[in-house]
């Protein structure tokens, strides 16, 4: 069974002329074990990928089904339970309270689910010294680096156990140092069977992958098997000119409804003017050819 | 649920620690709140105390009868000035209330207008009274002796007050003041009444008390009588004694009740049912004083939820439910509240020992009236607090998230 399965999902933001299409039909598989990394342009809706994923978001068309049960009409109560249980959400910007410890951070999640204040300082002691920052437990955010904020971050996404960890461009914020060191962490948690998905910009870090979608647009324009240890293929090459639209993706869905606007100067219409451009060609040489 | 709230309020003195100064300011409505409540309560206790030991004190086994139905449980403060204008009670009136089988004693106290110039200018009541005062009211003379029917007119006993006021020397055994023209030498200082202020009844520590016959030269055109008291004999029940007085009365008033008897009790009352009208007065503005304040946490925690956004935005992300957050800024609201109620009920008690020690008044700290504000205060606080809680309890984590 599939950990996450998305079918059509799209998701719109605004209202009439100001609408503006996030997600488009996006259909996604992705099975326990994986370490997917997602890339794309900046706008292109890895993020809003990410936080439907995550349960922070809802789309607005389309199925999503988590560990094989539909989460896509949660009520915002559900949500949040399903993502205190079963997702580990990390951040670029970290996100921790910067008033509270980092082990009080850490346990923050199990907070929320009733567990005594010993129980759950020890279930996040336990976590801190995985990620390797025990000896940082009684420090505040603002004192350490950001590699060890996002370590503590992930820690917190750790904590409930989680099935899935969503990392939302989880080195952005990070120099090399910090990156590598996030990037070993994560690793980690996927050799011992954490299911993963990472949003990046970098694509060094496909090498720790195990599958690279790419997206543009809101839509998946490829999907990349790949080894271990190895930059993913189509990592490093300029994605954005791929056509990702065809003439029978057109029939239907959001893509047909969005082609209205004129906000919309997409890769369809250049195909369109080729088209055309090429079909009045033959017309033209049969002209010289009568004359 | 109980760790939660534990949590919940860790996590709401941890926020009011960080901003002290906005915390006391907003606190400073329910302090204010609480202590007036509890302060108002507190003194009218004290007040109604007061009375009651300054009925024990003097007017046990004591009736008094008062012109006109003045003295009942409905009117208290105006007795003085509604017995002048009624005047109902004669002369007479002493002497069939004195034939009453139960009564031992009886005493008509006359006033006389005019104010007393003895080392210095005064003015206090001035009381035409027999000698049987001292008896009837079971009150001991500091200093020389009360006068008798026997003794001349011109001799006169002052309250311990008036004593005070008119002379310069602590005994002023044998000094000689004028009313009206009139020389009167004093012949006794009674020692101090209990007295309470606002009472119903007249201070008579502030009263000069001279001979009846003197009103005859004092006031030649007759005086009202204030007020007669009549001591019951001990074997007797005030209430039985209560009954035949004013029967007695009300045969020679040809069956008009144009007087009140009162028991000691009844006299209290009547003072203590003013008090407690003044105290709902006072303890209603100290109510909208409350929820005034409970107006200020709201705008407060307002204020907290907007600065918290991106806070609100992490802890949904991390999976707190919407109650979660609910009762996380309620619990903060309350706190608020808790906290400047407590503040409320100690500063309420430092007042009372300030007046208890500075002043003649002697609260007596109402620990259930502070209970109360405080309930009340935590009740508003809630109240108040709810909306801006509902405002973060809702907030879309994404957008929440955004806001930095």
């Amino acid at each position: 069974m599939a950990v996450i399965e998305l079918q059509d999902v799209s998701k719109l933001y605004g209202f009439g002329d100001a609408t503006t299409l996030a997600l488009d039909e996006v259909s996604l598989k992705i099975e326990k074990g994986e370490f997917v990394a997602v890339m794309g342009p900046s706008g292109c809706g890895k993020s809003t990928l990410m936080n439907l994923i995550g349960l922070l978001d809802r789309p607005t068309h389309g199925t999503y089904s988590l560990n094989g049960r539909r989460v896509d009409r949660l009520r915002s109560n559900q949500a949040a339970k399903l993502r205190r249980d079963t997702l580990g959400f990390i951040f670029q910007s970290f996100n921790l309270l910067p008033r509270l410890t980092v082990l009080e951070n850490v346990a923050l999640p199990l907070s929320y689910t009733g567990m005594g204040t010993v129980k759950r300082q020890k279930i996040a002691s336990n976590i801190l010294e995985r990620v390797g920052m025990q000896n940082r437990e009684y420090f505040l955010p603002g004192q350490l680096s950001g590699g060890q904020v996002q370590c503590a971050a992930i820690a917190r996404a750790l904590v409930n156990n989680p099935s899935l960890l969503v990392a939302d461009e989880p080195t952005g914020n990070l120099d090399s140092n910090g990156s590598l060191l996030v990037m070993e962490l994560l690793s980690e948690l996927h050799k011992v069977g954490n299911t993963i998905i990472f949003v990046t910009h970098n694509p060094e870090l496909t090498r720790y992958a195990t599958r690279v979608i790419y997206m543009h647009d809101g839509a998946i324009i490829q999907d990349e098997q790949t080894e271990i240890g190895k930059v993913a293929k189509t990592a490093r090459k300029q994605m954005y000119n791929v056509s990702r639209s065809s003439e029978e993706d057109d029939l239907a869905g959001v893509s047909t409804l969005m082609k209205a606007l004129p906000s919309k100067p997409s890769v369809r219409t250049k195909a369109k003017s080729r088209k055309r451009a090429s079909s009045k060609k033959p017309k033209a040489t049969q002209k010289r050819a009568k004359s | 649920m109980t760790f939660m709230l534990n949590k919940n309020i860790g996590m709401a003195l941890h926020t009011m620690r960080s901003s002290r100064a906005r915390s006391f300011l907003t606190m400073l409505g329910v302090i204010i709140a609480v202590a007036a409540v509890t302060s108002v309560v507190s003194i009218g206790n004290g007040i109604k105390s007061a009375v009651t030991e300054q009925t024990n004190q003097y007017s046990k086994n004591v009736l008094t009868i008062r012109p006109a139905q003045i003295g009942g449980t409905e009117s208290s403060l105006a007795t003085l000035t509604e017995a002048n204008a009624t005047a109902s009670l004669t002369t007479k009136d002493v002497n069939t209330i004195s034939k009453v089988p139960s009564v031992v004693d009886s005493v008509p106290l006359t006033i006389v207008a005019g104010s007393a110039q003895g080392d210095s200018s005064f003015n206090g009541v001035v009381f035409a009274v027999g000698g049987e005062l001292s008896t009837v009211v079971n009150q001991e003379l500091a200093f020389g002796a009360f006068f008798s029917s026997t003794d001349s007119n011109n001799l006169a006993v002052l309250g311990a007050t008036a004593a005070d006021k008119m002379f310069d020397q602590r005994v002023p055994l044998g000094r000689s003041f004028t009313i009206r023209g009139q020389q009167f030498i004093v012949s006794g200082v009674l020692d101090k009444f209990a007295s309470t202020p606002f009472t119903g009844s007249t201070n008579f520590n502030n009263a000069i008390f001279v001979p009846n016959a003197a009103v005859r030269s004092l006031a030649p055109n007759g005086a009202p009588v204030y007020e007669v008291l009549a001591k019951v004999d001990s074997d007797h029940s005030l209430t039985d004694a209560d009954a035949a007085v004013a029967k007695a009365l009300a045969k020679k008033h040809g069956g008009q009740h144009d007087f009140a008897v009162l028991t000691p009790a009844e006299l209290a009352q009547a003072t203590t049912s003013a008090f407690d009208l003044l105290t709902q007065l006072i303890v209603a503005a100290a109510i909208i004083t409350l929820l005034v304040s409970g107006v200020g946490i709201m705008n407060v925690m307002l204020v907290s939820v907007t600065e918290r956004i991106h806070e609100i935005g992490i802890r949904k992300a991390v999976g707190a439910t919407n109650r979660q957050i609910l009762n996380q800024f309620i619990t903060e609201a309350a706190v608020l509240c808790v906290v400047g109620s407590i503040l409320g009920a100690i500063f309420a008690f430092f007042v009372c020992l300030f007046l208890r020690i500075f002043t003649s008044l002697a609260p007596i700290y109402d620990w259930r009236a502070a209970g109360v504000a405080c309930l009340a205060a935590c009740g508003f606080g809630i109240l108040f607090g709810a909306l801006p809680a509902l405002k973060a309890a809702r907030k879309d984590p994404i957008a929440a998230l955004r806001n930095e």
